[in-house]
């Protein structure tokens, strides 16, 4: 593929099309490249008839530089890979698994020193320390497996990202491509008739990720992932397919202009269910920050005169 | 220049007369070379000639028209055999005007006319006297001549139907 060259290519349509429809009006190339009119209608009225084909199909580079500047999927791996190594250190042990992808992720075994903080605290008493082990201590493994969630699912969001842009280039290079063949296939005899996969439109896929609340119940947020790396919950959609027909280079054109439009509508709507996936997670948690981070201390307030109070203090050790 | 293009600016494509006196090769779009079998052409007739070459024509045009849907699926990445059966009024029309066009092709020295109907009824002429007057590398070339003709004005033609009845 050579979505790089995207305008060339559809400098080349252009082209393409100027010289299929002219020789559709009877005109001659001679080996140059330079077209010759049917009859003797003069040098000005060929030189008319040319000046408005090329009129007709001046819009066609119009057409396809809005793809040409479509975001560069790689430049998504730099954020994926702070997302991952966010994981890793999130990663607890206990769920060691990507929930969009399925691949394990490294724990973290810093996080295993939390388990000793209880015994560590057996001398400590008081509300302070009722509220510490209450707030931070005993929920601690929750909220670091459901901040793990999230950001695996912000990761699933990126790869779904990259995915979309990975099959939009690839479409358009692919519907440049067809046109050219399309262009180029004008004069022979057979019929002009192909088939355009529109892959984008199956890029992103939807998949559960669970976070725990109250320490006991399950909630699945509905996240989305890149169709092709997802744990397959349900078979991914099918890709759009459409059949596009065109005799004339103006046929041709109109078809082209019609598969950019469906590019575009099926980027929007894979756009879209990212930005659903995202906005109702994101909901979730500002409704329920208390199953993701622990309340703000009290302790974090105190000044020199309430550190030591027993109720809102550190209390007496 | 796209895949297609590249792939018929390139293709070759043999075929012989089922005796094998007569193999023909069409190189890229219009390029027709001819070869005869050691002997064949001293001993043969002008209508000897007219009809093999009439088979090698359909045998050639056939084998080119695979070659064609090969390049042509490569260049859609689909398989491509064929083309489906007209069904709308404008197909059909196409359909049957394409079967009822007639390409000619003359050779320069106007000892070969070669034209075809539809691309399927092929009809040769050799001029009287021709196998006695020039030799077989002489006659390959004017049938290479006549042939490219034939070919250039099938597509302008073809051209020229599609915009009347699509465009």
């Amino acid at each position: 593929m050579s979505y790089e060259q995207l305008m060339q290519h559809a400098a080349e349509i252009e082209r393409l099309a100027v010289k299929g429809a002219l020789e559709q009006k009877g005109f001659v190339y001679d080996p140059h490249g330079n077209p010759h009119a049917p009859t003797d209608i003069g040098e000005q009225g060929a030189q008319d008839i040319i000046d408005m084909t090329a009129k007709q199909f001046s819009d066609v580079q119009s057409m396809f530089s809005p793809f040409a500047s479509m975001p560069d999927p790689n430049a998504f791996g730099g954020m994926r890979d702070d997302m991952l190594a966010a994981m890793r250190e999130l990663s607890t042990g206990q769920t060691p698994t990507d929930p969009i992808t399925g691949l394990g992720v490294e724990a973290n075994i810093t996080l295993d020193a939390m388990g000793g903080v209880g015994d560590a605290l057996l001398d400590w008493h008081g509300k302070a320390a009722e509220t510490f082990k209450l707030n931070f201590v005993e929920p601690f493994d929750s909220f670091t497996r459901n901040q793990f969630m999230l950001v695996a699912i912000l990761k699933g969001g990126i790869e779904a990202e990259q995915e979309i842009w990975k099959n939009a280039r690839a479409n358009a290079d692919k519907i440049a491509h067809d046109a050219i063949t399309a262009l180029e296939h004008m004069g022979d005899c057979g019929k002009n008739d192909w088939t355009m996969l529109f892959t984008v439109g199956a890029s992103v896929a939807a998949v559960g990720a669970t976070v725990v609340t109250g320490g006991t119940a399950i909630i699945a947020l509905t996240a989305v992932g890149a169709a092709s790396q997802v744990v397959a919950a349900a078979a991914p959609d099918d890709p759009p397919k459409t059949q596009f027909s065109g005799e004339t280079a103006e046929a041709v054109i109109s078809q082209v202009r019609e598969a950019l439009s469906t590019l575009a509508s099926e980027i929007r709507k894979q756009e879209q269910k990212i930005a659903s996936a995202m906005t109702s997670c994101s909901s979730y948690v500002v409704a329920h920050r208390s199953s993701f981070v622990a309340a703000r201390p009290t302790l974090a307030g105190a000044t020199a005169s309430t550190v030591r109070d027993s109720q809102s203090g550190l209390g007496e050790a | 220049m796209g895949v297609l293009a590249d792939r018929l600016d390139s293709m070759h494509v043999r075929a012989a007369t089922p005796d094998g006196t007569i193999s023909g090769r069409l190189n890229g779009r219009t390029d027709v070379v001819l070869t005869f079998a050691p002997g064949y052409y001293d001993k043969c007739s002008e209508r000897d000639l007219e009809r093999r070459l009439a088979t090698l024509a359909t045998l050639l045009w056939a084998g080119r028209m695979r070659a064609f849907y090969a390049a042509l699926s490569e260049a859609y990445e689909q398989t491509i055999t064929g083309e489906d059966r007209p069904i709308s009024p404008r197909d059909v029309e196409y359909a049957e005007l394409r079967d009822a066009l007639v390409a000619q092709g003359r050779s320069a020295d106007d000892r070969i006319t070669v034209s075809v109907r539809g691309m399927r009824e092929w009809n040769i002429r050799v001029k009287d006297g021709t196998v006695r007057e020039i030799d077989e590398h002489a006659f390959a070339a004017a049938v290479g001549e006549a042939a490219a003709e034939l070919i250039r004005d099938q597509f302008a033609q073809i051209a020229r139907l599609k915009n009347r009845v699509y465009g």
